[in-house]
């Protein structure tokens, strides 16, 4: 194996580590910079409104999970703390099944140090090193019982008669500087025999079902996304290049899809079975001026779509052959500086919940809050608040259709 | 403005200390400011004397300021390794290019197959066959944006030869001669 050509070793990395130490005491400096990035006015469109968030605190309308806790609903302590570094929220970190009493939750295990302020060649690791193991873990939350679903794994997709779709790496190890392959398979029920879907191991995400379609990502060179449709083993389409899935219709037949790359973008809706467009709306552009993208981990009820875009939280009417924007939420910039993401609606529609990390100030660290709000009202309420490290999240199920919670 | 001045002063502090090897090296450095309109710059020390810097161009990362969103955030902050510099790379992206090591975020959400590139083709030139936005031909400023790699002009549209200039640097004050596939060390600070 060749090795690195390391210079200057012991002396940069001493030097880099002091840097880096004297850099991280400038948290001021780094609020006004994500102030200063975050500054961008709101939109004033018609359809425009800044989001107050109250100080009184609500009761979690689902399940939300942090580190090894899951609360809402019910309560319960997983044997390991739910996350999953290699999908982010391009899929659920937890994800219930359709009558939303087991959960499989993404487990991961360092195996050695990483300090993200430091390179890997200056912490002496090499190429091939192992550094962590990603597994998925099932956990019945009426017994409590918490076991594990396959190791070398992550991002699960459960369908609405129990089949789990997930990612199974070639090798169970997260090493450096290898790209982390696997195939997509999908196992008729957690304790059910594994059936592989792709035909060729690659960078996949399983996102979600859409009826018995299996809609996955493929992370290419530079990340970008291409969305997959799988119909069965080797039964492979492209939905889109440079595509990110935004959500699934109630009835598993359509979904709503947006430029991952391209701004200003495009949201589409598409049949799932032909993948053919079904409505469009170019954003950017005189039909809507704002948002110029949206991005993925939407929601869907009714003829409702709500999203993450670059201008606040985006909520659109899906009919037949169209679709338009209706409403445009934003939180404030200098509080929320990267905004709300991974939106879901709640109570039938009228009210969705929303995540987002608060600034970083002097004595103030960043935290992940989760917030429910009222889009009538362009109120929020928290529900709840943790360091960016639990992995604060709620607990939920993007396929569709489903039968029970979701 | 502060802590840029204490790292270049870390540096050149450790470099002249006794036992050091007299030796240059050359590194990008990435203020991240903003996913259109960061800055990046060409650092160097010169046998343990002083630390220079050389030119600096504008530069896109993400299009969105959350690191933790992949295909999407910007660029988790740190230094970075390198593994390897291609000269007409000819995969999804084309062109001069700089692969860099992964990176975790805050949260520790990892950022995957990162990049310094243009929108080039392998050869170095420009293909715009369409009025819209074509993936190997720099038309506009919408071009900065990225899935989080670092993006620099190629020179069209009235855009500087942001990629070009920076190829420069590397091979001519301190990065590396070298082409293909490599392990460098410290090559990129993100702030």
């Amino acid at each position: 194996m060749r090795r690195f050509a390391w210079r200057l070793t012991p002396c940069l990395g001493l030097a880099a580590l002091l840097a880096v130490a004297l850099r991280g005491g400038g948290a001021a400096d780094d609020a006004e910079r994500l102030a200063r990035a975050g500054a961008t006015p709101p939109a004033h469109a018609a359809l425009g409104a800044q989001l107050h968030v109250a100080a009184r605190s609500a009761d979690p309308p689902g399940l939300l999970v942090s580190g090894a806790e899951i609360r809402g609903r019910a309560h319960a302590t997983l044997s390991a703390e739910a996350s999953s570094p290699l999908v982010g929220w391009l899929a659920p970190s937890a994800v219930p099944d359709a009558g939303g009493r087991r959960v499989i939750y993404g487990a991961w295990r360092e195996l050695r140090a990483d300090d993200p302020g430091r390179s890997w060649g200056e912490q002496g690791i090499e190429p091939g090193d192992a550094l962590a193991r990603p597994s998925l873990r099932l956990h019945d939350l009426t017994t409590g019982a918490d076991t594990l679903l396959a190791d070398g794994a992550y991002s699960a997709a459960w369908r609405r008669d129990g089949a789990v779709a997930f990612v199974r790496g070639v090798d169970r190890e997260y090493r450096a500087w290898r790209r982390y392959v696997g195939d997509l398979v999908v196992r008729d029920g957690p304790r059910g025999r594994d059936v592989r879907w792709s035909d060729t191991a690659d960078r996949y995400v399983a996102a979600a079902w859409a009826g018995d379609t299996l809609l996955a990502y493929r992370i290419r060179t530079g990340e970008q996304l291409d969305l997959l449709a799988l119909d069965g083993p080797g039964r492979i389409r492209l939905l889109g290049a440079g595509t990110s899935l935004v959500a699934v219709s109630p009835d598993g037949r359509r979904i709503a899809v947006a430029d991952a790359t391209a701004i200003p973008g495009v949201l589409r809706i598409l049949d799932v079975a032909e993948g053919n467009e079904l409505a469009r709306l170019a954003l950017g552009s005189p039909e809507s001026e704002v948002p110029t993208w949206v991005g993925y981990a939407g929601s869907w009820v009714d003829d409702s779509l709500v999203a993450e875009s670059d201008e606040g939280l985006a909520l659109f009417r899906v009919s037949g052959n169209s679709v338009a924007l209706v409403r445009l939420l934003g939180l404030d910039r200098d509080a929320y500086p990267s905004g709300g993401v991974e939106p879901r609606f709640a109570q039938s529609g009228e009210r969705f919940v929303v995540r987002a990390e608060t600034a970083s100030v002097p004595g103030h660290p960043a935290a992940t809050v989760l917030l429910e709000c009222d889009p009538a009202a362009a109120t929020c309420a928290s529900l709840a608040s943790a360091a960016p490290r639990a992995w604060l999240r709620f607990v939920y199920n993007p396929s569709r259709p489903l039968g029970g919670a979701g | 403005m502060r802590a840029r001045l204490l790292t270049t002063l870390v540096v050149v502090l450790i470099l002249a200390a006794p036992g050091c090897a007299r030796a240059s090296i050359g590194w990008f450095e990435l203020d991240r400011t903003s996913n259109t309109s960061s800055t990046l710059r060409w650092k160097y020390a010169l046998d343990n004397d002083m630390v220079y810097t050389g030119a600096s161009w504008r530069a896109g990362t993400g299009s969105t300021t959350a690191c933790n969103q992949i295909g999407r955030g910007w660029l988790p902050v740190g230094w970075y390794d390198t593994w390897g510099h291609w000269n007409n790379y000819d995969g999804l992206i084309k062109g001069r290019v700089f692969y860099l090591q992964d990176k975790r975020c805050g949260d520790g959400t990892l950022r995957t197959e990162l990049f310094i590139h243009s929108e080039e083709t392998a050869s170095n030139g420009q293909y715009c066959p369409t009025s819209g936005d074509d993936p190997y031909c720099w038309e506009g400023w919408t071009d900065y944006y990225s899935n989080g790699c670092i993006k620099l002009a190629h020179a069209n549209a009235g855009f500087p030869d942001a990629i070009g200039e920076a190829h420069w640097e590397w091979h001519n004050r301190f990065g590396s001669p070298a082409h293909g596939s490599y392990g460098l060390y410290h090559r990129l600070y993100v702030g």
